[in-house]
């Protein structure tokens, strides 16, 4: 099989509509009509996940996020970038095709994403969960006691807390990725991948149009 | 002896005039917080952004001003602290409510909004922050836009003060430090600013480290691929995972030896606000101005 019907065979079996006009769901590295040997999924292709993957024999990364550090995978800015250039001909010397699962991971029933994270932090529940599951019940725990079972399962060494470590929790609200939901009443505790501190990415200068000036 | 005996009564009297002394001498009442926003408009010069982040957020603007604290992030806690300290002026440097519109969001276009929904107005922190913000008589001013677009600079300046490499800058952000490990280095981070739960470091904990990037603040992908060979390690306050994490960890694969660290934005953006602070006195000289750090928001599980 190639990269390319690999990819067919996704979209027959998807059970939700293809997305044509998604330009996060592309071949980022590779030949795409090359055969595969084995496939590798992961969250994100780092290079040391690249190398793995090849070393086991693997050829083919299905990856839920980026390859060249932007969600565009826009490589202009990186044409001279030593690591860029690196990781670019490590995929092709090594015969690697590298695809990105994104935009119809989510569309999925259930999102496997979701799923796999409410699984990875002991939280039962969410079966069928969309891109949005709700709010999900726990046993009765402090949020001190949830903390160690999230950095105990997961295995995360970055894992933060902002909250009283002592207030019962039992109502948990999950969004991966950056998609860390707002704080509701129905919930005592609400977890998710990263957001901005501030909610402010977009407050920065450098990522927002700028300001108009007046005197 | 030479001192001079004064009288309980003829001490009392002294004491009184000394008390009412600032307010007569001045003739006027203490500036509203409309007239210190004017006063500070004036001072930081250039062309005052207008349509950005910046200006009023909460409380009566014409509330006169007993004392000024300026903060990188009016927390409920920062505000309690103001009050305590007879502070009713909070200038913040990000938004007061959770997010850019630092309220609830005026109403969805036709076809609704993308994304989450927004704050509500009913929100109980909302509601309660706004509360305590009324029950106190504080007023809560954003400078953020202006005060970036005039003086970046003193963020970055502020932060290599609290870390003790005020002397050591080489250009707008490097500066030349002791030779240390980036272990050492997270290690003097976290000392020197107190962190609890927020540093997060990517990249060769054994890497030799003399040259320091310093991004107070949010460091966009674009900086960190120009700069980033530019230094042993790179400080920052916050990025985003699949942008500059995972360029800092490929780094590392690649066996570049270097390292990311980052401290949170808030963290990262208090000492730039105690020179937020520093200036606002020079320019105000008749309010009493003191800076309010949030501090690190943070705590890990054990």
């Amino acid at each position: 099989m190639t990269g390319r019907e690999v990819v067919a065979a996704i979209r027959k079996n998807l059970g939700a509509p293809w997305r044509e006009d998604s330009y996060r769901d592309t071949f980022k590295g590779g030949n795409p009509d090359a055969n595969v040997r084995g496939i590798a999924t992961t969250v994100m292709v780092t290079y040391g996940m690249l190398k793995r993957a090849s070393e086991a024999g693997l050829n083919m990364v299905i990856a839920h996020e980026v390859t060249y550090w932007n969600d565009r995978d826009e490589t202009k800015g990186l044409l001279e970038d030593p690591l860029y250039q690196e990781k670019r001909d490590y995929i092709e010397k090594n015969g690697m095709i590298v695809w990105r699962m994104h935009d119809h991971m989510h569309v999925m029933r259930p999102d496997y994403t979701v799923v796999g994270s409410l699984r990875s932090i002991g939280v039962a529940g969410g079966e069928n969960a969309g891109v949005r599951p709700g709010v999900l019940t726990i046993p009765e725990m402090t949020l001190g006691e949830f903390a160690s079972q999230v950095k105990r399962l997961t295995g995360a060494r970055a894992v933060r807390f902002v909250g009283d470590p002592g207030m019962k929790v039992r109502k948990v609200l999950l969004g991966p990725g950056y998609g860390t939901p707002r704080m509701t009443e129905e919930a005592d505790v609400v977890i998710g991948g990263e957001q901005q501190e501030a909610d402010g990415g977009f407050d920065d200068a450098s990522t927002q149009p700028t300001p108009r000036r007046t005197g | 002896m030479s001192r001079i005996d004064i009288s309980r009564r003829r001490f009392v009297q002294l004491a009184g005039t000394a008390a009412a002394a600032p307010l007569a001498s001045h003739g006027a009442e203490p500036l509203s917080a409309n007239a210190i926003a004017v006063r500070l408009r004036a001072e930081l010069g250039g062309d005052w952004i207008t349509d950005g982040n910046d200006g009023f957020k909460a409380g009566d603007p014409d509330t006169p001003i007993r004392g000024i604290a300026t903060t990188a992030m009016a927390t409920v806690d920062v505000l309690r602290k103001a009050a305590g300290a007879g502070a009713n002026l909070i200038v913040t440097l990000e938004p007061t409510f959770f997010g850019r519109s630092d309220g609830p969001p005026p109403p969805a276009p036709p076809g609704g909004r993308r994304g989450f929904p927004g704050l509500s107005e009913d929100d109980p922190v909302y509601r309660a922050k706004k509360k305590l913000i009324e029950d106190r008589g504080l007023v809560v001013f954003r400078l953020h836009d202006n005060w970036l677009a005039q003086r970046r600079a003193e963020m970055t300046t502020g932060l290599a003060e609290s870390l003790g490499w005020g002397e050591r800058r080489s250009d707008d952000a490097l500066y030349e430090i002791p030779a240390t490990s980036a272990e050492e280095a997270v290690a003097h981070v976290r000392a020197k600013l107190g962190l609890r739960g927020g540093l997060r470091a990517v990249g060769d904990r054994k890497a030799a480290v003399r040259r320091v990037l310093l991004y107070p603040g949010f460091l966009d992908a674009q900086t960190m691929w120009k700069r980033y060979r530019d230094a042993d390690l790179t400080l920052a306050g916050e990025v985003r995972e699949w942008e500059n994490t995972c360029y800092a960890a490929d780094a590392f694969t690649a066996g570049e030896k270097r390292a990311l660290v980052t401290i949170g934005r808030v963290a990262s953006q208090d000492p730039g606000m105690r020179r937020c602070a520093e200036w606002l006195a020079t320019v105000l000289p008749e309010t009493p101005v003191r800076s309010i750090p949030a501090g690190d928001l943070y705590w890990r599980a054990v």
